[in-house]
């Protein structure tokens, strides 16, 4: 079945290839939308309402600061949605779902998962996104930290591969099942991906 | 009038192509998917059917010849084949159809011959033009390596056609060009692709219509450049030398007026762009007129080709070769106006639009969204891992 993806960045877009693949429902991807940001997608609401009955639709949004999940529904008006828009919300931000699967990440940063305190829990992290450029500078390759995270002293939030990097390991080495486990806002958007328009 | 159908067979990278076309054509497609080689089908028919130095021989050699022009994936079939319907609109029925076809002579000096010529017109019924014919070409098979619509003894019936394809535009203006052209003083190609010879082109049109344009110009470039007034023409008193002058606002008071050389890049691009859409009435080429200019600008060039375009004594067709989402995320793009090229291991495909992506379309969606996120390189942050 085709379906259309919609997704704040690049990371969150592969992070939802890669479950859509590892549903193992045979969707394929008719147009993968990176939206640019939460306000994009938010105004894009209508759209992807109208949308959804020529093509079902998949939408990944971070919850960022809001409360929880049913707040940020509720004042984006999606509590009631047509059955082919799916809407899922990370907790907080899609950075927690990677981090959830401690030991792939352990293994990609080449961090010994021992020293590091890979959070039971990372949908509680304030700052997801930091935590993991910590981790990564933290890397026994000086290159990997140096892709990932931003320079000494730079004002930037990431490094020059934040992206390439985190892709290439959410699309062929990042395990969903076993960050599911850690992660329930996750464990709960692929069983509803599993059950989707059955 | 307009090409509002063009059939490609084995046109470098495309086997097979038919496509309906409109008044504003959106090229769209991967690096190196051939868009530029779409268009140059196009500046192929204009090449033969130029007064000067036209012709189907010529034509081909320029382009390295007919190895380098038959597609790669071209199997058994060793003809390359370009067919072109002309209508007044590009919903009124064609009136025209021109359809050139030819391949190596297989022999000897292994000239390009005609393998078919026909010119029909559709709104009569008529097919002028038949060849090879028995009685001439039978005869005579040198004629074979000219085709009839470079002839000016031949093409008389159709004589239209011929000029419409004779006087087709193709810019790629390279602000650089223009702004050091005494310096750099590079040669000028055939139809001056780069817009080197833009000032003297202004400089050989009659005053009047000069002024009226600039002036047409001047207001519809005033959404990018809002400070620019008073664009005018004027020739520098001791070398005689044409420039284009522009008084800037919020400038130093006395140092207001600038010249060409002064101006962005990007202001002189879509100078260059609005010129030529007010300049011709045939078929204009514009590649990535969004090269130099800030998104916010970009986005404004598809109402700005329409404006100009109506503007125009004679309503000029457009192809626009882009990679810009900004320009494309412009609502009032039909999605029968974008081609989208895409490559596969037999060759480029060139598809319209989908009943699909209509209904996208219809939905919210802009045509940037829809159809360009499906153009986008899927691995483009993977190959970022290879450097």
């Amino acid at each position: 079945m085709d379906v259309m993806l919609v997704a704040e960045d690049e990371l969150s877009m592969a992070v939802m290839r890669r479950l859509l693949s590892a549903s193992g429902r045979g969707f394929r991807i008719y147009a993968a939308i990176v939206a640019g940001g939460v306000d994009a997608i938010r105004r894009g609401i209508p759209v992807y309402r109208n949308a959804c009955h020529v093509l079902p639709h998949v939408v990944l949004v971070d919850l960022d600061r809001t409360a929880c999940a049913p707040t940020l529904l509720k004042t984006w008006g999606l509590e009631v949605r047509p059955v082919s828009l799916m809407f899922r919300v990370v907790v907080r931000t899609v950075e927690a779902w990677l981090i959830a699967d401690a030991a792939g990440l352990a293994a990609e940063l080449l961090v010994a998962q021992v020293k590091v305190k890979v959070p039971a829990h990372p949908e509680d992290l304030e700052h997801p996104k930091r935590e993991l450029v910590n981790l990564a500078r933290r890397s026994r390759s000086r290159r990997l930290a140096a892709e990932i995270a931003p320079a000494p002293g730079s004002r930037a939030n990431v490094g020059p591969k934040y992206n390439a990097r985190l892709c290439d390991f959410v699309l062929n080495r990042w395990d969903p099942f076993r960050a599911a486990a850690r992660a329930p806002s996750l464990a709960k958007a692929m069983h509803r991906l599993d059950g989707f328009m059955r | 009038m307009l090409i509002s159908r063009l059939e490609l067979k084995n046109w470098l990278n495309f086997r097979n192509v038919d496509v309906r076309l409109r008044e504003r054509v959106f090229v769209v497609g991967p690096n190196a998917s051939g868009k530029s080689n779409l268009l140059d089908a196009l500046r192929f028919l204009r090449d033969i059917a130029r007064p000067e130095g036209g012709g189907l021989q010529r034509a081909v050699k320029a382009r390295g010849g007919i190895t380098k022009l038959r597609c790669l994936s071209a199997r058994r079939d060793p003809e390359v084949r370009i067919s072109v319907e002309l209508a007044e609109s590009a919903d009124a029925a064609p009136v025209w159809r021109y359809t050139l076809g030819f391949k190596s002579e297989g022999k000897g000096l292994q000239r390009v011959m005609v393998s078919k010529e026909t010119v029909e017109d559709l709104s009569k019924g008529q097919v002028l033009l038949d060849r090879p014919d028995t009685e001439l070409d039978g005869a005579d098979r040198e004629r074979l390596t000219e085709t009839s619509l470079e002839q000016v003894n031949a093409n008389k019936d159709f004589r239209a056609i011929a000029q419409f394809f004779s006087t087709l535009t193709y810019l790629h203006l390279v602000p650089q060009l223009l702004k050091y052209s005494e310096i750099v003083g590079a040669a000028r190609l055939d139809g001056d692709p780069f817009g080197q010879s833009f000032l003297e082109h202004i400089a050989n049109t009659p005053d009047r219509t000069r002024d009226s344009r600039l002036k047409k110009i001047e207001a519809a470039l005033r959404v990018c450049v809002p400070n620019m007034r008073d664009l005018k023409f004027s020739r520098d008193g001791a070398t005689g030398r044409p420039h284009l002058e522009a008084m800037y606002e919020h400038w130093r008071p006395d140092a207001g007026w600038q010249r060409e050389e002064q101006f962005s890049d990007g202001t002189l691009r879509l100078l260059g762009i609005m010129w030529s859409l007010l300049d011709g009435d045939s078929l204009l080429l514009l590649e990535e007129p969004e090269l130099s200019l800030n998104e916010n600008i970009v986005r404004r060039i598809p109402p700005l080709i329409w404006d100009l375009q109506r503007k125009a004594k004679h309503r000029r067709q457009v192809f626009i070769t882009t990679h810009s989402e900004a320009m494309l995320s412009d609502k009032s793009i039909d999605p029968r106006e974008v081609l989208r090229l895409e490559s596969t291991a037999d060759g480029t495909r060139v598809l319209g639009v989908t009943e699909k992506e209509l209904a996208l379309v219809e939905a919210g969606y802009s045509v940037a969204e829809v159809v360009l996120s499906k153009v986008k390189p899927s691995g483009v942050e993977q190959l970022l891992l290879l450097l």
